[in-house]
């Protein structure tokens, strides 16, 4: 579509969102407020407004079933090379003025430092749809009938589902008093459900910007094949095996990696497994990962959360240790310019990448599971924490789905297995990685719902560390 | 104010919801951050918004904005009531309420002085003259001191006549002492990780941390780790400081006695729990030595309240009697299902939450040893303090966690310091194990100020008091 029809057609869409709380143009009005009442060398708005919908299930009822509407204004004021920052959820004048004198009184406190350069200046922004009316307007009754049918589902194997379905919408806006002035509309939608029953669990997560593309028959199914298949769990000993990982456990992998090593944050504080490694090679040949926020593929949205744009930063590219993620504020401490990478206020965190991407191979998660002689499929991690961060060795459980692979078979079920293991010395050890890629998104979101998304593939690992087993002896 | 929720209350009801409950949130709330000298974080924030749950036919429904005026208000009525309507189509058993009383009352946390009529110009000082203090000592490459301070005015009302208006204050501080050296990094933490230690109450809290006095101590502590032994991997005698077994407290026996986990609510997310309804007042998963209280009332905890989010007066309740199961954390529709009564642990994040089981202050109630006598009564072993990680799986039962920092204990001394410490376990095998409690001198409340739950996600602020403690046959230095 020509950029101007696109222009159009994404504003159209966006301006007819009758239940967002407010419209492009009181957006603006209030940002343009916010600069013009400030008397800081340098402001910056951000407007957050989101209108989202989530409803819970479980034991194939509907449990727990809640909608937000939440508008938020964050204000940041550069005085000298001081900043100061205040939020609020109140958009009346009382209330900016308010928020301009906390920031501007937290600014003026501050001993000379030289932290901050100044707030980044206006660049253009990509054009990109993000935002689909009818997810947007999504129901709780159309919620409802989806969790209906995955019921059935679960219902005609005599077994219960639980879950939940979130659908709805999130709006962006950015101005400085530096010319950025950046808005945008994101549309959404996740389901993630387990089922249950007769001794097994299955699981499977679906995220999209659009309803369109969900597919409840085929989230049913593999929840409810991997449930019927895990019936009957039994022990295996604990040690070194070949493993098989499903989307979801690869996904668990990488956000692992974010804030620990692939920001400049973490870089240059020196915490980074990075550090003194660019351009080193650090995981294996077949390895590319990297972050790309304009990626229709993912949680897309064109610009951060202090109106830079996006830009693709790789950080593995054939197994080679490539660079990390910045924010204006990383960034100008070394001279480069921002990836686009501010997270949202106070950003202290530092610039976390949030939409990561592997390269898909050419094999399949038959073809892995086909070729194993001996190892263990695992559907999905549980409670995933880093536990040495140089290393990057991360602890976590498996899920809903982990069984023995002999002969090329899945053989039978196994009761879940903590791991203990390397992510670099794993993703060293990648001997085939699956075609297909998947979108996995957080299950449960803190803050802004929408923006934060992996993209991954299956693989198979020659090597993977089990430290123990679920249930070990007797519990009474 | 009270014109508006009424209006919701008596509308809610004339538009056929049996239960209607309205909160109006307000929450005031200071950050700063000094790192490497520099303030990195100074911050003010407020949220106002509220929230409307209705029981309709049996069936919940909620919805809430952060716009507060009548009109919004009846938006989210009519909203909630549609919603309601909605979970009705799938509705399992008819939710009912366990009967309280009508409560009207206000509550407001004690403290000696407001930490909101501090000047930010003292608070960012005490932060930089503790930061300062590490900055420049051998090996630190970062150095940081952080602050927090909440006030939350709340207003709860239900259509069963309840009005309960509460103040609550929070605060909390804390230091970071990071090293490093050639492709070693190693951090040590003060007075806890994750941002320090919290309480309810006033800035005398955050003056009583002596982050200054410690500031030293902790950089000195992380320069030596980056030349300490890793932990050997064994089986082994394992004494936990108090911080650390806070959160052992919170992982294995703070979330697993939450009923609505029993009960299987949570199990599409965070997962389900291995205790029972059944087992309660006969499954013993610790020793003799094992006392633990859900105490929503004590002075200073992170978890201590006026009254819950469904109207419940705050109280203290046994949870764990030498080491057997005697009640869990309840809600109103939770407790009536398995015949128990609630204990006002029902608690939403904010305005725009739900209520959920949340923890208050789990308590392990102090033993009767000195700490001195503790160590000198161990033969071998080792001692870890700080948490650094933690996990624990969907039943709460196998755990691993690890520390920022460990030493051994030889023939009844501390000796060599060692780094990378974790170990792990199985939560009933675990608590069984626990031989010898640390007495009340060494008892300490901790304050976590991030425990997450529920989807749409949550963090409540929660608290749990505990002495040092000597767990046997434990498997430590777990390899990856």
């Amino acid at each position: 579509m020509p950029r101007t029809r696109l222009r159009r057609s994404i504003r159209r869409e966006t301006d007819d969102i009758v239940d967002l709380m407010l419209g492009r143009n009181r957006c603006k009005e209030i940002l343009q407020k916010v600069l013009g009442l400030s008397r800081a060398d340098q402001t910056e708005a951000l407007i957050i407004i989101q209108d989202i919908s989530l409803t819970r299930f479980w034991n194939s009822a509907i449990s727990q079933n809640v909608s937000e509407k939440r508008g938020i204004l964050f204000i940041r004021v550069v005085m000298g090379r001081h900043v100061g920052s205040a939020s609020t959820h109140r958009f009346d004048d009382k209330a900016i003025q308010r928020g301009l004198e906390k920031a501007t009184e937290r600014a003026r406190l501050q001993p000379p430092n030289g932290s901050l350069q100044s707030l980044p200046r206006s660049k253009p922004i990509q054009l990109i749809r993000s935002f689909h009316d009818k997810t947007a307007r999504y129901s709780s009754s159309q919620r409802a009938e989806d969790i209906q049918r995955l019921i059935q589902m679960a219902s005609e194997e005599d077994l219960l589902a639980h879950g939940a379905h979130c659908t709805g919408a999130v709006k962006v806006g950015i101005a400085n008093s530096l010319g950025v002035d950046a808005h945008c509309t994101h549309s959404g939608v996740t389901l993630n459900t387990t089922m249950t029953g007769q001794g097994g669990s299955g699981y499977s997560r679906f995220a999209s910007r659009t309803i369109e593309e969900m597919d409840i028959r085929a989230i049913g199914r593999e929840a409810l094949e991997m449930c019927l298949a895990s019936r009957g769990a039994g022990p295996i000993e604990p040690g070194n095996y070949e493993v098989v990982l499903n989307s979801y456990a690869v996904n668990d992998l990488l956000v692992s990696m974010a804030p620990i090593g692939l920001n400049a944050l973490a870089f240059q504080e020196g915490r980074s497994f990075m550090c003194n490694q660019l351009g080193k090679k650090l995981l294996g040949e077949n390895v590319t990962i990297w972050d790309n926020g304009l990626d229709m593929g993912g949680f897309n949205t064109p610009f951060d959360f202090e109106g830079m744009p996006k830009r693709e930063v790789t950080f593995f590219q054939n197994g080679i240790a490539k660079g990390v993620t910045h924010d204006s504020l990383t960034a100008g401490k070394v001279g480069v310019e921002s990836t686009g990478h501010r997270s949202l206020p106070p950003g202290s965190e530092g610039p976390i990448p949030r939409n990561l991407f592997m390269r898909g191979g050419n094999s399949s998660l038959e073809e892995m599971i086909r070729s194993t002689e001996r190892g263990i499929y695992i559907h999905r991690f549980h409670y995933v924490n880093v536990s040495e961060p140089k290393r990057a060795i991360i602890t976590g459980m498996t899920r809903d789905g982990t069984f023995l692979i002999e002969g090329g078979k899945m053989t039978k079920p196994l009761k879940n297995l903590r791991f203990t293991q390397s992510i670099l010395d794993a993703l060293s050890a990648v001997s085939l990685i699956s075609k297909e890629t998947k979108l996995v998104a957080p299950e449960a979101e803190y803050e802004i719902p929408f923006l934060t998304g992996s993209v991954v593939p299956a693989l198979k690992i020659e090597n993977f560390s089990f430290s123990g087993v679920s249930e070990a002896g007797s519990i009474r | 104010m009270k014109d508006l929720i009424y209006n919701i209350l008596n509308l809610g009801k004339a538009k056929g919801a049996s239960y209607v409950d309205v909160r109006v949130v307000e929450e005031a709330v200071e950050s700063y951050e000094v790192k490497n000298g520099l303030v990195e974080v100074a911050e003010w924030k407020e949220c106002y918004g509220f929230g409307i749950r209705v029981l309709h036919d049996g069936a919940w429904g909620f919805a809430c904005s952060s716009s507060v005026d009548k009109t919004e208000m009846e938006e989210a009525l009519t909203r909630a009531l549609a919603i309601a309507e909605s979970s009705g189509m799938l509705r399992g058993n008819r939710v009912e309420l366990f009967p309280i009383p009508r409560v009207q009352d206000y509550y407001r946390t004690p403290m000696e002085r407001d930490p909101f009529t501090i000047s930010p110009e003292k608070k960012l000082s005490l932060l930089m003259k503790a930061e300062g203090l590490i900055r420049g000592k051998p090996y630190i490459s970062v150095s940081q001191a952080r602050m927090d301070i909440n006030k939350i005015r709340k207003v709860f009302a239900s259509s069963e006549d309840s009005y309960i208006e509460q103040e609550i204050v929070e605060c909390g501080a804390g230091l970071v002492a990071t090293a490093a050296r050639a492709n070693e990094v190693q951090t040590r933490s003060y007075p806890n990780s994750f941002r320090g230690n919290f309480a309810t109450g006033g800035y005398e809290f955050i003056e009583g941390l002596d982050l200054s006095e410690n500031a030293e101590k902790t950089a000195d502590e992380a320069a030596q780790l980056l030349f300490a032994q890793p932990c050997p991997s064994k089986v082994t005698t394992l004494i936990l400081d108090s911080s650390q077994l806070a959160l052992q407290i919170h992982e294995s026996i703070g979330h697993p006695v939450e009923l609505d986990r029993i009960l299987g609510m949570e199990i599409a997310y965070a997962g389900t729990s291995f205790f029972a309804p059944e087992k309660l007042g006969s499954f013993k998963c610790g020793s003799d030595s094992v006392n633990v209280i859900a105490d929503s009332t004590v002075a200073g905890g992170l978890g201590t309240f006026g009254y819950d989010d469904e109207g419940v007066k705050a109280q203290r309740v046994p949870i764990l009697q030498n080491g057997i199961l005697v009640n869990f954390l309840t809600s109103r529709e939770t407790a009536r299902e398995v015949g128990l009564e609630p204990n006002g642990t029902m608690r939403a994040a904010s305005w725009n939450r739900i209520p959920l089981i949340r923890m208050t202050n789990i308590n392990l109630q102090p033993g009767s040893w000195t700490f001195e006598d503790l160590v000198a009564d161990t033969d071998d072993g080792v001692y870890m303090a700080t948490n650094r990680s933690w996990s624990i799986d969907d039943r709460r039962l196998n755990f691993q966690f690890g520390t920022e920092i460990a030493w051994e204990i030889k023939k009844g001394k501390m000796g060599k310091m060692f780094k990378n410490p974790t170990y792990t376990g199985i939560t009933p095998h675990f608590w069984h194990s626990c031989d010898a409690i640390a007495d009340e001198k060494e008892w300490r409340l901790w304050g976590i100020p991030n425990c997450g739950k529920g989807q749409p996600g949550q963090v409540a602020h929660v608290g749990h008091g505990a002495a040092p403690a000597r767990f046997r046959k434990v498997r430590v230095g777990v390899m990856g």
